[in-house]
């Protein structure tokens, strides 16, 4: 877990379809027979914030700071874990 | 106390305030307070039925139209349903337009994805049932094809092999799960369709992207007509969403008056343009005046428009569209083909459409008998 937190970047994989209706998020994978995800309260904000690609403790300093939506680490990775099962999520290592 | 016809008449109002809202210059405006649970049921069947849940949830966001909790909650979860329904299209979309154009196939993706991308501000006012594109009439085999290779049901057989590809507005296909594709040749069936200037909508495209994959639709130009004919030569009384897609078109974008006033001349569409556009102003009691809204109000429909929009009107029906059809194909060899076609159809045709011959006489018949008692 440690690892994880420490080296990776996650962002939204490439090809997504995905709509927000401002509560929500719903978004679907392309390329497989996925089914439609739904997000609401700190996944959807989670969402928002990966519009660019973000480390576990970028992500935490927002949801500790100034996020609206309250989510604690166990949450958060959580969520992380959640999305990348979907296939909605890619993970990369930080930019040395 | 309001009377139920008061009470109906109400609900129509509200559904026409969502369906124009955030538009410009629309006069129409909503109830100073939340709908009692009865009035909010019928409005919510309404945008069911309308498909205008995108509508409704940016007024309640916007705080245009005054809900309850409980509404806004009933009123997303509603859109959140919808929007469901729209990113499985915009899916089976994606993949359809792939199979097209891996076989060659020039390919438009026509109404509710384009319009939503191209057309609104977010897409998600716009959500949608099916997914239509339009391929060329020389590559409507091919086409066909490619859809039956995804493993898709033809929902409508053709008569005779080839009539499609020269006289149908197109065919539909049903997935497994139960989407459904519009394959279209033509806007519509019936003359506008045989009139309409088909070389014209493939000399240009607009281009939109999903999940990174680039679309191609009909300039904005193309894309008004085609909401016109969705708007007016459906049904009886235009639904709300296509007519809010002429104003939406009409009302975003700088169109290109000499382009249009040519596409419509040439597809002598001036009556469906018009009366798409008068019923779009007058629905949404729009006070803006555009040069297109001053031309449709102007406009004075010639005989033989009038002629061939009463094929589309009360009594309507396939045999009355196929004989004002029949009237409009340009050449004797091409009527003689089409009508050959209907009377002398394939077995498989009559097999899959009617319990025989006879009993597709007697269609034929009832359909034409039906539209000259009402004419």
């Amino acid at each position: 877990m440690t690892l994880v937190v420490e080296t990776l970047r996650y962002g939204r994989a490439d090809e997504l379809l995905w709509h927000d209706t401002g509560r929500h998020v719903l978004v679907l994978p392309t390329g497989t027979e996925g089914q439609v995800s739904v997000l609401g309260g700190g996944s959807a904000a989670l969402w928002r914030l990966l519009e660019r690609p973000r480390s576990v403790r970028e992500l935490m300093a927002h949801f500790t700071v100034d996020g609206a939506e309250p989510l604690d680490m166990a949450e958060l990775v959580d969520c992380l874990y959640h999305l990348a099962a979907r296939g909605v999520l890619d993970a990369g290592p930080e930019p040395s | 106390m309001t009377t139920r016809a008061e009470s109906v008449a109400a609900h129509g109002m509200v559904a026409r305030g969502v369906a124009a809202h955030g538009l410009a210059g629309t006069m129409l405006d909503f109830p100073p307070g939340p709908l009692d649970t009865a009035e909010f049921a019928e409005l919510l069947l309404q945008v069911r039925m309308q498909r205008l849940s995108g509508l409704l949830w940016l007024a309640i966001v916007d705080g245009a139209l005054p809900v309850t909790n409980d509404q806004a909650e009933r009123a997303e979860w509603l859109h959140v349903q919808a929007l469901s329904g729209t990113l499985l299209l915009e899916r089976l979309l994606i993949q359809t337009v792939d199979c097209l154009e891996s076989a060659g196939v020039p390919v438009r993706v026509l109404k509710g994805s384009a319009v939503a991308h191209l057309d609104y501000p977010d897409p998600t006012m716009r959500t949608f049932g099916d997914v239509d594109v339009l391929v060329p009439g020389e590559w409507f085999d091919a086409a066909v094809d490619c859809l039956d290779r995804q493993g898709h049901t033809r929902l409508h057989p053709q008569p005779r092999p080839g009539f499609d590809r020269r006289f149908s507005k197109g065919t539909s296909f049903r997935t497994t799960d139960g989407l459904e594709v519009d394959l279209h040749r033509t806007f519509t069936m019936g003359p506008f369709g045989v009139r309409l200037d088909l070389g014209q909508l493939w000399e240009t495209s607009a281009e939109f992207w999903l999940a990174g994959r680039r679309m191609e639709a009909l300039s904005q130009e193309e894309r008004l007509l085609h909401a016109c004919y969705h708007a007016v030569l459906g049904e009886m009384r235009p639904r709300l969403m296509p007519l809010r897609d002429v104003a939406q078109i009409a009302l975003t974008h700088e169109l290109d008056l000499v382009r249009w006033h040519a596409l419509i001349r040439s597809s002598g569409a001036e009556a469906v343009v018009a009366r798409a556009v008068r019923f779009a102003w007058s629905e949404f009691d729009i006070a803006d005046v555009l040069a297109i809204s001053a031309w449709a109000h102007a406009y004075r429909t010639d005989p033989r428009q009038a002629a061939d929009l009463a094929a589309y009107g009360k009594g309507s029906s396939y045999t009355s569209k196929s004989v004002a059809t029949l009237r409009a194909l340009p050449s004797m060899s091409q009527r003689a083909s089409f009508l050959y076609a209907l009377l002398v159809p394939t077995q498989s045709y009559i097999d899959q459409r009617h319990n025989g011959r006879l009993d597709r006489l007697r269609t034929g018949w009832r359909q034409s008998s039906g539209t000259r008692r009402v004419s």
